[in-house]
């Protein structure tokens, strides 16, 4: 390619990362915004009343309460449903809900969909939650792209992040001496400055940037390296299947337990378990497969400790005896290890320290892409400077302009996201897919937006908008539903008060970028207007004696 | 009347003639960009093709477990493609790219083809 191999790889770097820079960019943001998935849940579904375990030492009266309720309320909803769960509350979710999955009947025109109430624990009433993608839908729009087929997404997914690896070998190749230039900031230069700055978003949490990278390839990898598996079990999905099969098969232990058959229900299963299991807090109770014979009780656990998620028991009948399935993890160490790195991106372990480590190090990555495009622009812009060529159409324009649409329309767009979990109308048909529509339109806006614009003007309307956006979320909560900031800190509820925090955190950042724009345009301006009397004087100067 | 339609024949001849000499003088004057479009569908789709055949071989290194197999394999192969990719780029010739990737992609079917024989038997 070049003359020599770090000039082939800082060729490859360049333009490996500019093939796919956006769609990165994409997928970082969304994904870091994925590590408050359950957070974003809860703030998009502000009906839900908070419970806070902490208050009544006795728990468990409490929950016998509210498991009447539930089975009361889901025998009224749900009685032809298949699969009922019972939500207590969690660390991450303090609140408590049913949900159902509601079979298809084409004769009141329901479709087959999981449906959610939550559940009042003061006065026993559940209560509707309004219909909205969520946090969840959020986070899965960073491997499936939303609009495109979900075979497509992951594959376009993994060929990014494929993109990503090269790029940060590469990268890592090509800088001689990486810890030198770590510890090199040199601001107010130009390009040079651009470059160190994205020095340090690659290097300091280049452990994290490799990790969730290779990671999130081996999630996909099924879907991407299928042809492997083909060899061995044949093509198509029935072989496949067999393939999961034996790699998920987990091990389990099976014992018989004294409760009587007729005495099992949601309220004994619970109290059995949460005797059996003292210092595990019951965070899920699920009634499975309804009515057939394989009816069972699924009990989750709500602890974060170590790598580990939640773990699960099973309670069933079976020889006229009650039987619990504790499982004890996935039997095979391919698993194991496909759990490992599961685990290591989704970071679900994290407690709350650790989570904001997780979003601010994807955020990291995301200024790593954003910069790294930034200084491709910013190279062919001076190498056109050199060259001297100036046409109308300028392609190195267009591309800075869409840039700017993207590194700050994206976050605009996710501010439309929740904007219009708010203002749109409750009863309205599809909402959920509504607000993802809207998440595009806001970006296609952005995009019309700065396509009108010289990228310096769209840089900072841009930054402008989101700051204010940003900055307008929490008062839409306070004007369209009842949590405003303070009330909810006196509540206790810190998910919904944190949210609103962090949106004002955003608009914060967003507004010191608008004012260092401002005062670097003042410092040019100022320089320039320097120039220009120097000039000035010096062409009077020699004026005069003529 | 040997040659019917000899002046088609001599428009041909032309033709041919034509399209040899543009696309020469297309090849050399962007003989560069030529050799970059090369390379990225040799790192593309010869760096898969590699990949999945490497993440094939080393399945056959895992008699007793072949899920382990599969899944070692797969996860070295992101690995081996990178190596690919930086390879396919580094090399001083599109030519030397596809030779060595063709070559390895070669080899590794060859040892896999003798497995696949000697497990049969």
């Amino acid at each position: 390619m070049r003359p020599r191999f770090r000039q082939s790889m800082n060729w490859l770097h360049t333009w490996a990362g500019f093939a796919v820079a956006w769609l990165l960019y994409f997928i970082f943001v969304t994904g870091s915004a994925g590590y408050f998935e359950n957070e974003i849940d809860r703030w998009m579904k502000p009906e839900i009343t908070v419970v806070n375990s902490n208050d009544n030492p006795d728990g468990n009266t409490n929950a016998y309460q509210v498991l009447e309720i539930a089975e009361q309320q889901l025998n009224q909803l749900a009685s032809d449903s298949p699969q009922w769960y019972i939500r207590f509350p969690a660390t991450r979710e303090p609140f408590m809900g049913i949900s159902w999955l509601q079979l298809a009947d084409s004769e009141s025109k329901k479709t087959k969909q999981w449906r959610q109430k939550s559940i009042n624990p003061e006065n026993g009433s559940a209560v509707a939650i309004r219909e909205t993608g969520g946090g969840h839908t959020l986070y899965r729009m960073h491997y499936n792209l939303h609009y495109i087929p979900k075979i497509f997404g992951y594959i376009l997914t993994s060929l990014a992040g494929m993109f990503m690896l090269i790029g940060l070998v590469t990268g890592v190749v090509i800088h001689k001496k990486i810890f030198f230039e770590f510890f090199t900031f040199r601001p107010q230069k130009g390009m040079r400055a651009w470059l160190d700055i994205h020095n340090v978003l690659s290097v300091l949490p280049l452990p994290f940037h490799l990790m969730i990278t290779y990671s999130g390839l081996i999630l996909l990898m099924t879907v991407t390296m299928s042809n492997v598996i083909d060899v061995t079990y044949g093509e198509g999905k029935a072989n496949h299947l067999k393939f999961y099969k034996v790699a998920h098969s987990e091990i389990k232990e099976n014992k018989a337990i004294t409760l009587l058959p007729e005495d099992l229900s949601l309220k004994t299963v619970f109290d059995d378990a949460s005797t059996r299991y003292k210092n595990q807090k019951i965070s899920f109770i699920g009634l499975i497969d309804r009515g057939s014979k394989n009816e069972h009780y699924d009990i989750f656990f709500d602890h974060f400790t170590g790598i580990a998620l939640a773990s699960s028991v099973e309670y069933r009948i079976k020889d006229h005896q009650v039987e619990i399935e504790i499982s004890r993890g996935k039997a095979g160490s391919a698993a194991r290890v496909y759990e490992l790195f599961e685990r290591l991106h989704e970071g679900l372990f994290a407690d709350i320290y650790l989570r904001w480590l997780y979003f601010i190090s994807g955020l990291l990555g995301a200024g790593m892409i954003a910069t790294g495009m930034m200084l491709w622009i910013l190279k062919r812009q001076k190498n056109a400077c050199k060259d001297n060529k100036s046409s109308r159409f300028n392609i190195i324009t267009l591309i800075e302009k869409i840039n700017v649409a993207v590194i700050i329309g994206l976050p605009i767009a996710i501010a439309g996201y929740f904007f219009s979990n708010r203002l749109l109308p409750i009863t309205m048909v599809n909402r959920a897919d509504w607000e993802i529509h809207c998440f595009f339109i806001s970006w296609l806006a952005c995009l019309c937006f700065c396509l009108f614009r010289q990228s310096e003007n769209a840089w900072k309307n841009m930054l402008t908008i989101a700051a204010t956006s940003y900055a307008l979320l929490p008062v839409v909560n306070l004007i369209t539903t009842d949590h405003d900031i303070i009330s909810s800190i006196q509540k206790d509820d810190w998910i919904m008060a944190g949210f609103d925090l962090s949106m004002l955190l955003f608009s914060a950042i967003f507004t010191v970028a608008v004012l260092l724009i401002n005062k670097n345009r003042q410092h040019k301006k100022s320089i320039n207007s320097h120039l220009v009397a120097e000039k000035k004087s010096a062409i009077t100067s020699e004026e005069r004696p003529s | 009347m040997l040659y019917p339609f000899r002046e088609f024949y001599a428009y041909l001849h032309f033709y041919f003639q034509y399209t040899v000499l543009i696309t020469m003088t297309f090849i050399k004057t962007h003989t560069a960009t030529i050799g970059v479009t090369c390379r990225v569908f040799i790192a593309l789709f010869g760096g898969f093709l590699l990949a999945n055949l490497v993440a094939i071989l080393i399945t056959y290194w895992f008699v007793d477990d072949k899920i382990d197999g599969i899944v070692t394999g797969i996860m070295a192969s992101f690995i081996v493609y990178t190596g690919i990719v930086m390879f396919v780029f580094a090399t001083k010739s599109a030519g030397r790219a596809a030779f060595g990737v063709g070559t390895a992609c070669l080899v590794t079917f060859g040892i896999i083809f003798t497995l696949e024989l000697a497990v049969k038997r």
